[in-house]
């Protein structure tokens, strides 16, 4: 599982800088640029903080996303769970 | 005539990466000269705590003319990320430091005084170098 937000593209849609996201949500330009760019993964806090501001839940920011191999793995458990259930 | 003086999160945060980097590479000439130079003191210890001492008024005045809210903005959950990361770097050279230097003592490599300058500025190069180079490596260049 990875975990992908959409920070950018909603900052972006609202016409708002990095830095008045940045200054709004009390921290550091270089901290929403870390989060945009993947680097760093806010706290609850901050993400409900971010939510708020965007006016948008913390699930349309942030996402888990299942990787290919995650997604096989389960396809197999669940063959597994269908098999172990027919026996 | 009122001055107005105020200061971006950005660029206080650009001014703590100078004064902290400009005392750590103090830190490291210091250690680095003990160990070329095989003395405790390969330029006055009054340098290294002066750069420290500068660097610690210096970046206090800046975030009091800069205010509380600008300062807290600098002093955010990314600065702590960086900051532990910092630290935990900080910790681990030390660390190793003592078998190193134990090892070296224990041949006569190094005298006792040269080490214990050394280690302990080093350590202290360590966590600040380390601090500005994460700070730094997530800053934004350019406005977006």
């Amino acid at each position: 599982m990875t975990l992908v937000n959409h920070l950018s593209e909603l900052r972006r849609a609202r016409q708002m800088t990095q830095a008045q996201l940045a200054e709004a949500a009390g921290v550091s330009r270089k901290t929403i640029n870390t989060i945009e760019r993947r680097v760093f993964v806010p706290s609850t806090v901050l993400a409900l903080r971010l939510s708020n501001i965007l006016g948008v839940s913390v699930h349309e920011i942030f996402e888990l996303e299942e990787e290919e191999e995650d997604k096989e793995e389960d396809g197999d458990d669940r063959v597994h769970g269908t098999d172990a259930g027919a026996a | 005539m009122e001055i107005m003086m105020t200061l971006s999160s950005d660029q206080l945060a650009r001014l703590r990466r100078l004064f902290l980097g400009l005392t750590g590479l103090t830190c490291l000439a210091f250690a680095l000269g003990a160990l070329t130079l095989g003395r405790p003191d390969p330029f006055s210890p009054l340098v290294p705590l002066g750069m420290g001492v500068i660097a610690a008024l210096a970046i206090g005045g800046a975030a009091f003319i800069a205010g509380d809210a600008v300062a807290s903005q600098t002093e955010d959950e990314g600065y702590d990320r960086d900051r532990s990361r910092a630290e935990r770097w900080g910790y681990w050279v030390a660390l190793l430091m003592y078998p190193i230097f134990g090892v070296a003592l224990s041949f006569d490599w190094i005298e006792f005084p040269v080490a214990f300058a050394a280690m302990g500025t080093l350590t202290g190069a360590t966590y600040l170098l380390v601090f500005v180079l994460l700070d730094a490596r997530g800053a934004p260049l350019a406005e977006e």
